[in-house]
């Protein structure tokens, strides 16, 4: 959407870490790749990159709005978006989180496995993508909405 | 931000994380491929099971039941060892099934294999049957 390799490689790194973990999990956990569990990495990348993008765009919004300041942007774009960001993941999570109860034991793996990538998704999204921007200040946050038109 | 923001309960939740992420961003890269590197290693580390069997909760009438199928009986899943040969009929000399019992010997040794069963026991119940019932001819009949 920023028309940005670079951008397009924070989304896959936030859902990415995300992916990894749960498989981590699912190795120290001995759950099984199976049919069930397979289906969750589609579905966790789908949920769980939305996190990065609203947060990216906030950014970009906040550092147009306040001169380029990349701290300031972030501090205002994670406080204010990440509330919003908040909900959404444990609203997301926590209906994922009751296919728990299921008497199946593939749709309990799959809805826990779920809830839990799209948590990392947001921890990883307010915590570490911020500060990996704050590392790399990628240009397409500094890019004006003429530009993106223009690229 | 201004003063004049106000913040409920998570905004200022996320506010503190913010400032907390933002003090500690370098610890927090250092810490987050620390984390990325282990969850590699441990994906690594994954094992492709798919039973179906497995899918019902232990107190579930089928959990139950295979948990009792694996108790009393071989299991209830099967790996089936196949064997072949080019020239026909030779799976079936005595010297090959000796070989076969022996194979099966050593998978029963195996761990969480509950049984075995292959033609060899089929000969050696066949061939206690063809000599009275006698237990001493439960055996592969003109074996080595």
């Amino acid at each position: 959407m920023f028309r940005s390799v670079v951008a397009g490689l924070l989304y896959t790194l936030t859902v990415a870490v995300a992916v990894v973990v749960n498989y981590a999990v699912m190795s120290f956990g001995a759950i099984g790749l199976g049919v069930g569990t397979s289906m969750f990495a589609s579905i966790a990348i789908g949920a769980g990159v939305n996190f990065p993008i609203h947060l990216l765009d906030r950014l970009r919004l906040e550092l147009r709005t306040n001169n380029g300041d990349m701290s300031k942007a972030i501090q205002r774009g994670v406080t204010f978006t990440g509330g919003a960001l908040f909900f959404t993941a444990f609203v997301v999570a926590l209906g994922f989180a009751l296919l728990t109860v299921s008497e199946f034991r593939t749709l309990v793996r799959f809805g826990l496995l779920i809830a839990i990538a799209i948590v990392t998704s947001f921890v990883v999204s307010v915590t570490l993508l911020p500060a990996i921007v704050f590392a790399i200040k990628p240009g397409f946050l500094f890019s004006t909405e003429k530009h993106l038109r223009s690229s | 931000m201004t003063d004049s923001e106000t913040f409920d309960g998570v905004g200022r939740a996320m506010r503190r994380l913010e400032s907390f992420a933002y003090r500690r961003r370098t610890v927090l890269l250092v810490v987050g491929m620390m984390v990325i590197a282990v969850a590699i290693l441990g994906a690594s580390k994954l094992v492709v099971n798919d039973s179906r069997l497995l899918a019902f909760r232990d107190e579930h009438p089928l959990g139950r039941a295979t948990k009792e199928f694996n108790r009393r009986f071989d299991g209830t899943s099967q790996l089936n060892i196949m064997l072949l040969s080019d020239k026909p009929g030779e799976l079936l000399k005595p010297q090959i099934l000796k070989l076969v019992e022996r194979l099966e010997e050593f998978t029963e040794l195996l761990p969480h294999v509950g049984g075995t069963r292959s033609l060899v026991g089929w000969v050696k119940r066949a061939d206690q049957k063809l000599n009275r019932d006698d237990p001493a001819f439960f055996a592969i009949a003109f074996c080595c």
